[in-house]
């Protein structure tokens, strides 16, 4: 079925075009709701929030808007909604808990490059998560799901001036925190000098 | 280098394609230029390339059915709803309708009771909040206070009937119903609508609307997200209320108003 008629289908109360509605989305949902949140299980509850609320809400939802831009709409208030209630209670994750879950356990010696990558992709996501929550959001929409500034409007509620601005800023702060904590930089420009 | 702060925009725009024709030559023919231009749109498209290159994200085996079974478990004791549908009911104990409830404003906060006297339902309003024009989606629980507490007056004239209306009072303050509205069911369909706790509540003199599946509720601000397109298709002369009628809401407007309920003392 098309997506139109899946929905449609969906506002019947057919669960099945639901799941099929979901399969359809739920990569780029998680991917958001990944990068957006400190860790997997947050993550998890964000895309399973935002697909209840897609449920709930797909009764009125109109045509004429795209749906990909509510379901990142519903996407980005359920990750917020989580992040602020997570700051409410206290609740952080420490950076420890992300890296004993991501660090290779195999002892066999690895390649340098692979351990630079890994060590690159722990300072990005770690600078990732410094931002403030509304800031991460515009960029990842934009980095991670390839919206436009006009879709990311849309999709925020925010004014076109705001997401470019905000979205320049996110990167300002991003590329200032790399260039403080580590070579990042360096190694980037070094990458870049093998490649060509 | 105080000119790159006024670039660094036009820069990120520029990674994204978001120039105009005419910026876009502009800001190449200065990175031509600008040395610490082109430093930093080299570190721009290396921050992608990172972001890029970030472990990819797999969604986890059965996701897709395992939200469809939760939904069946959160509609376990109800009986199946169309997503989004109203249902009406017959009237349970006699009530005055007496709040229209404005299509294109949803009351900020609304408190009325039920009680068999009907002339001693008050329906307290305040300003809706403006809807967010380009502003955040959720509001923290300090700002929607804030709304709730402004411009009570003005709202008045809006929310209710001009004539029929009993007793519309526009003081925040005004006097609370005294009885515990739980309602009596009578009838089989009645008691199973007591079971249901619906989202949402709304009930004019013949008959009461209950919404399900349509309200997203959010448990920090301890409220609901409503569509406001559904609450245009209802009829006049509706009272917005809950099941427990003693319940006040406070609502913003957003394509989903939101619509929080606060304890009255006797909810306590």
């Amino acid at each position: 079925m098309e997506e139109k008629e899946l929905i449609q289908a969906c506002q019947k109360g057919d669960e099945a075009a639901f799941e099929e509605l979901i399969r359809l989305h739920e990569k780029k949902v998680f991917a958001l709701c990944r990068r957006m949140c400190r860790d997997e299980d947050d993550a998890l509850e964000a895309a399973q929030d935002t697909f209840l609320a897609v449920w709930r809400g797909i009764g009125s939802y109109r045509a004429d808007a795209a749906f990909s831009t509510w379901l990142y709409r519903l996407a980005s208030n359920a990750c917020l909604d989580l992040l602020r209630r997570e700051k409410k209670h206290g609740g952080n994750v420490s950076l420890d808990d992300e890296e004993a879950r991501i660090e290779p356990s195999d002892p066999a010696p690895q390649p340098e490059e692979a351990l630079e990558r890994a060590e690159t992709q722990r300072m990005v996501r770690e600078a990732l998560y410094a931002l403030p929550d509304d800031y991460r959001q515009v960029l990842l929409l934009r980095e991670t799901e390839q919206l436009s500034y006009n879709e990311i409007a849309e999709a925020t509620g925010l004014e076109l001036g705001t997401v470019k601005s905000r979205i320049s800023r996110a990167r300002l702060a991003l590329r200032n925190y790399l260039a403080a904590s580590g070579n990042f930089f360096e190694r980037a420009a070094s990458k870049k000098a093998k490649e060509a | 280098m105080e000119h790159n702060a006024e670039y660094k925009e036009k820069l990120s725009a520029l990674l994204d394609g978001e120039l105009s024709d005419a910026e876009r030559e502009e800001t190449l023919a200065h990175m031509e230029e600008c040395e610490a231009c082109r430093t930093y749109f080299a570190e721009l498209s290396a921050l992608r390339d990172a972001l890029g290159d970030l472990e990819p994200v797999d969604v986890p085996e059965g996701f897709a059915a395992g939200i469809v079974a939760r939904l069946h478990e959160e509609n376990a004791s109800k009986p199946a709803k169309k997503a989004g549908s109203w249902r009406r009911w017959g009237a349970l104990a006699a009530c005055a309708a007496v709040v229209v409830l404005a299509a294109a404003i949803l009351p900020n906060s609304l408190r009325m009771g039920k009680s068999a006297d009907s002339s001693a339902m008050t329906p307290m309003l305040a300003a809706p909040a403006a809807p967010a024009g380009g502003g955040d989606a959720l509001l923290t629980e300090g700002e929607a206070d804030e709304t709730a507490d402004a411009g009570d007056a003005a709202l008045n004239a809006q929310l209710f009937r001009t004539e029929a209306a009993a007793a519309p009072s526009g003081a925040p303050e005004a006097a609370e119903p005294e009885e515990n509205a739980n309602v009596t069911a009578d009838t089989a369909e009645e008691k199973r609508a007591e079971e249901q706790e619906p989202d949402l509540l709304l009930y004019g003199a013949d008959a009461e609307f209950w919404l399900w599946n349509n309200a997203v509720y959010n448990e920090e601000q301890d409220g609901y997200w409503v569509d406001r397109e559904m609450l245009r298709h209802l009829p006049d002369g509706l009272t917005l209320g809950t099941a427990d009628m003693l319940a006040r809401w406070n609502a913003s407007g957003n394509d989903f108003a939101f619509v929080r309920a606060a304890e009255t003392e006797a909810g306590r």
